[in-house]
């Protein structure tokens, strides 16, 4: 062994009185000496360890944990008395508050986006008696019969209204901006658009099949404008038809009001794919895109942002 | 008869820190179980146990005695924040010293940022033509220490303070506290070969920070 090797294993605390290390050390005087002194480096090093600590340390160290405010053995039993008695009840209450919110707001979430849309212009609607406009509205959707408009400008959500007792239907009268509340009416989209001579008017009585039951359909009050009535509509672009837009997971439709020129024929129904990316694409049953009729669809329903799916959409009221 | 088991219900933290198995060994884990019942004046035969252990240590590492009291008592501090948490699977007399090695560490980091500040203040100064107001840092060991050795023992004070923090504690830990491969690999967080060849290289430093009294 070489004396650089020596020191080495010296160095990592090897065994350096046997083996070859040992021969080496029994015949190098060198590191005979490197070895001794490096135990007496040590043995002085280990007289260090010999020195006191200040006397007033022990008094600081204790000085400062009694100053801790909560720590410790006490810290634990407190913490353990709070979460027994408060943990539970403030769970409930945090978990109660977190579904129903969740609940409201997944329910509500498409009306209440609605409600910011603008206003569109309504047409003055003909005087009516409330005994014609109770009629209709007997046959109508629960949210139509308890909202008791059978304005088709102002159409109403399904489910928002459910379980509200039955209120006498007011006449017939003039359309209003929908207001803030959720319970306001679903607008219509905004914008005027050609008359095509298909107007809510004219509609057809309520559709039928499993859609009646949750589109509201209450928009079929027969009504026969006059001839000055008519020209008005027409003038300012109000020829709409609602329409109800079901999501393929049976969530509750989003009932729109389409131009009169954008609306699926009315013995055919149309599917919406909304895309992830917000975009919107019209096709027909066999998933064949259709050109979006003047980008009335698309106009309407990009300010819901509906939740990306695929929707069918038919015409609510025939 | 093997015994019936009972479900007594989940565990808060508390409860599973109470119940984790603490390998009494010794005294030190003996105390550390009455700490945890709730007796605080375990916690002191803790404190009395280690002080002086750990301020040598302390000292050696900074320099300084103030520095050295600070950071024990703020070692202990953080121990009986921690304590109830402490699973027993090193020595606490490791744990112990795992967290003042931290803490000096971070002292001298930040001493020497300080000083890095005070050294650009200097030259700042003196481009201005001001007076030098502050004084250089002093790496001298403590005169009480000094005081107590010979001439090599003040030789190995000073090369103490001129070799790098990594080396010094290691050099603290094996040669003055005399802790073991084992020890040192938990205190440091290093493996056992992480620990041999260190300690190789801080001696290797050392001899030549005592050139002419260390071969």
């Amino acid at each position: 062994m070489r004396c650089e090797e020596f020191l080495r294993v010296m160095d990592e605390d090897g065994p350096v009185q046997s083996g070859d290390a040992g021969a080496h050390l029994a015949s190098c005087q060198a590191c005979r000496r490197a070895f001794d002194e490096f135990l007496s480096v040590r043995g002085e090093f280990r007289a260090m360890s010999d020195g006191e600590a200040p006397a007033d340390l022990h008094g600081l160290i204790m000085a400062r944990v009694r100053a801790e405010p909560e720590s410790g053995p006490r810290r634990a039993g407190r913490s353990r008395w709070f979460r027994a008695a408060w943990a539970g009840p403030i769970a409930a209450v945090v978990l109660f508050a977190a579904l129903g919110g969740w609940a409201v707001l997944h329910e509500l979430q498409p009306f209440r986006k609605m409600a910011r849309l603008p206003a569109p212009p309504v047409a003055r609607p003909a005087p009516q008696t409330e005994a014609k406009a109770e009629a209709p509205r007997e046959a109508a959707a629960p949210m139509d019969r308890a909202a008791g408009k059978a304005d088709l400008g102002q159409p109403s959500a399904q489910g928002m209204n459910e379980g509200r007792p039955r209120e006498a239907a007011p006449p017939a009268r003039p359309a209003e901006p929908p207001g803030p509340g959720l319970a306001a009416p679903v607008p219509l989209a905004g914008g005027p658009f050609p008359a095509t001579g298909e107007s809510r008017r004219s509609a057809p009585p309520a559709a039928e099949g499993p859609l009646a039951q949750s589109a509201p359909t209450g928009s079929a009050a027969p009504h026969n404008p006059t001839q000055l009535e008519q020209e008005e509509d027409a003038a300012q672009g109000i020829f709409y038809v609602l329409c109800s837009l079901q999501s393929e997971d049976n969530g509750s439709p989003i009932v729109v009001s389409l131009p009169a020129t954008a609306a699926p024929p009315s013995d055919t129904r149309w599917w919406v794919v909304v895309h992830r990316n917000g975009g919107i694409q019209i096709t027909d049953a066999r998933g064949q895109a259709l050109a979006d009729p003047q980008g009335g669809i698309e106009s309407v329903l990009a300010p819901l942002h509906p939740p990306p799916g695929r929707y069918s959409l038919r015409r609510a009221n025939g | 008869m093997v015994p019936e088991a009972v479900y007594l219900g989940p565990m808060d933290r508390t409860e599973r820190a109470q119940s984790m198995p603490v390998t009494v060994r010794d005294a030190d884990g003996r105390d550390v179980l009455r700490f945890r019942e709730g007796d605080e004046s375990a916690f002191e035969a803790l404190v009395l146990r280690h002080e002086r252990q750990l301020y040598q240590i302390a000292l050696r590492m900074l320099g300084r005695r103030e520095d050295a009291m600070e950071a024990v008592q703020e070692t202990f501090l953080r121990i009986f924040r921690s304590l109830k948490d402490f699973r027993g699977d090193a020595a606490f007399r490791t744990w112990a010293v795992g967290i003042l090695l931290n803490l000096c560490r971070s002292r001298i980091v930040s001493g020497r940022e300080r000083m890095r500040r005070r050294e650009m203040a200097l030259v700042k100064a003196d481009d201005e033509g001001e007076m030098n107001a502050v004084d250089p840092p002093d790496r001298r060991p403590d005169p009480e220490a000094e005081a107590l050795g010979g001439e090599l023992r003040q030789a190995l004070e000073r090369a103490l303070g001129q070799v790098s923090p990594e080396h010094r504690e290691i050099l603290i830990l094996r040669e003055i506290q005399g802790m073991e491969y084992e020890e040192l690999g938990q205190a440091l967080g290093c493996a056992h070969g992480t620990v041999k060849s260190r300690l190789c290289r801080a001696r290797q430093a050392l001899r030549e920070a005592l050139e002419g009294v260390w071969p």
